[in-house]
């Protein structure tokens, strides 16, 4: 009962986020308000995707997550394979180091970051969304995990037939580490789609802006037309929702194993 | 001989691309963010300064106001969204109907963005057309204009303002679900058989969850304690987007800076006021503050923890 209740104030803002969504003006801005829409207005959906250039900011959003999610996995696979299975001298100090930057929290970095990407000349593009998230000690640590997992006796097997490591980290390790894999590429992806302070500050016009930056931008439009201010939010969430709606087990569990707070 | 060499170097490859990226994005700005904090920076880098920023930084009434609304956030929201986590994580731990239903609509917030979650409930503290003022009217109570009211909850000029308040019911709101599922595996992870042992020797209810559950779950709970501290003092999104920082290019809102907390004040200072010197002044003291606060945990927790 108590779950029950809690759980209805859980989503409440989400099913009022709805409601308005599909109310027309006057419907919107009834006060005191009602819960349900005289009139469904499907029509906010296309009128708010149609005042503000959503398409592309839902295409920059898509390249930023795709691109950090390819680019970290790519990147923190091989350097977890090397911390976890090669002979490299030093790695254990390394990854204490790598393990020791996590206390470092990623508010220091923005300043910084932000002149960087100035001097790299990559101030408003896709590099600027996606290359500094390429990496992230988190993914690294996880990984190295995952490939101390497995046995031995694959290795030398390999070694055997004269596999090198590139070999083998592509056709053996990686295919069997896929479900880390996967939550990885849950997590960092749902993290870039959400992400917003980044973006704000190294983008500056509608062709690079993430979608949570152009829902802002849109607020300052339109800002006394509610109901396509939530007909936007619902479609800024709506992919994730959904992503998550489909892997929830996976997610749950990652979250749960991983502790990530974004 | 040669073999190891060429292990050596394959290897070293292999971690460059990652290291690189973590380096220059990660561990460089904490070193350069120090050093931009000695200068007098606006658009181009300035005079040094010495430690004439952070002395500046003791006397900015805005930056000590900034501090102390932090810790009120902290403590007004950690502790909540941990005891209602843990709450919900205990009922959802028997065995009932449609727990699963349950654990998907808590766990919902926490996987949609903060923008658009922040922009729903702004819509929903709208001091018109809000639906907390018609629950308000609705109860016969006079309404209120929430997120724009710089007067304390608990006195006119005591902190939380009534805006800030709105913004950390919503922070609980937003992790509970966080807390309540990382709770669960904690609690999924303690073995039936101590628990059985504790029953056959009389313990039940509270003195049960007092005296086993909860001391076994310490572990998580720590956990959960540090990194939920870490970012409460770093939160940046939804009080900024609530605080009114979607108007005026970013700038603006935030009623009598009042919401303006730690993350706030240096993105005012850096982003608003282009005195980017200072700001990094700002930001190390945060993130000084971070680390010491993170290792001073590890330090006394370490002991007190119990392991299993």
């Amino acid at each position: 009962m108590l779950l029950a209740a809690g759980g209805v104030v859980m989503v409440f803002p989400f099913i009022w986020m709805l409601s308005t969504s599909l109310k027309d003006e006057a419907g919107a801005t009834a006060f005191p308000p009602t819960l349900l829409p005289s009139e469904w207005l499907f029509s906010n959906y296309a009128d708010a995707w149609t005042a503000a250039p959503f398409g592309r900011y839902f295409l920059n959003s898509a390249v930023m997550a795709l691109g950090q999610v390819v680019l970290s996995l790519a990147t923190c696979s091989l350097a977890a394979y090397a911390l976890a299975r090669m002979r490299v001298p030093g790695r254990g100090p390394l990854f204490a180091v790598l393990l020791a930057t996590l206390v470092i929290p990623p508010e220091v970095s923005l300043i910084p970051n932000y002149i960087s990407m100035q001097r790299l000349g990559w101030y408003n593009t896709y590099l600027a969304l996606i290359v500094p998230f390429g990496a992230s000690v988190f993914n690294v640590f996880l990984l190295r995990q995952a490939f101390l997992q497995l046995p031995q006796d694959l290795y030398e097997a390999a070694v055997l037939e004269g596999a090198t490591h590139l070999r083998f980290l592509w056709s053996v390790a990686l295919p069997l580490i896929r479900p880390t894999l996967a939550i990885l590429a849950l997590l960092t992806a749902v993290r870039a789609w959400n992400d917003f302070q980044w973006p704000l500050i190294v983008t500056n016009t509608a062709d690079l802006r993430p979608i949570q930056v152009g829902l802002t931008v849109f607020k300052s439009d339109v800002s006394t037309n509610f109901q396509l201010m939530m007909a936007a939010s619902v479609l800024a969430v709506a992919p994730v929702v959904v992503l998550f709606l489909l892997t929830q087990r996976q997610f749950i569990q990652g979250i749960a194993r991983t502790g990530i707070r974004g | 001989m040669r073999g190891r060499w060429r292990e050596a170097i394959e290897g070293y490859l292999f971690l460059a691309p990652a290291l690189l990226i973590i380096g220059a994005f990660h561990v460089w700005p904490a070193i350069y963010v120090l050093y931009m904090s000695l200068f007098r920076w606006e658009i181009a880098q300035g005079p040094f300064l010495g430690l004439r920023n952070y002395q500046h930084l003791l006397e900015d009434g805005d930056f000590l106001r900034s501090v102390g609304l932090t810790v009120v956030y902290v403590v007004g929201t950690v502790p909540l969204e941990m005891a209602i986590g843990l709450g919900v994580a205990l009922l959802l731990h028997q065995r009932l109907r449609l727990r699963g239903m349950f654990r998907l609509l808590y766990f919902l917030p926490y996987v949609t963005s903060q923008v658009a979650v922040a922009l729903v409930w702004d819509w929903v503290f709208n001091p018109t057309y809000g639906l907390a003022n018609g629950i308000l009217v609705g109860l016969g109570a006079p309404t209120r204009t929430w997120l724009l009211q710089p007067d304390g909850l608990f006195g006119r000029d005591l902190p939380p303002s009534l805006a800030l308040a709105s913004i950390m019911f919503v922070t609980i709101w937003y992790y509970l679900g966080f807390h309540a599922v990382v709770f669960l595996s904690g609690l999924t992870s303690i073995s039936d058989e101590i628990l059985d042992a504790a029953r056959i020797d009389g313990a039940a209810g509270l003195r049960l969850f007092r005296h086993i559950t909860f001391p076994l779950l310490s572990p998580t709970t720590y956990f959960l304690l540090l990194i939920a501290t870490i970012g409460a003092m770093t939160s940046f999104n939804l009080i900024y987007v609530m605080g009114g920082g979607s108007t005026l290019a970013g700038c603006g809102g935030n009623p009598l800076g009042t919401t303006e907390v730690a993350a706030l004040f240096v993105f005012d200072r850096f982003w608003c006021q282009t005195e980017l010197g200072y700001a990094s002044a700002a930001a190390f003291a945060l993130g000084f503050v971070v680390i010491v606060f993170t290792a001073a945990n590890n330090r006394i927790f370490a002991r007190r923890v119990f392991y299993g």
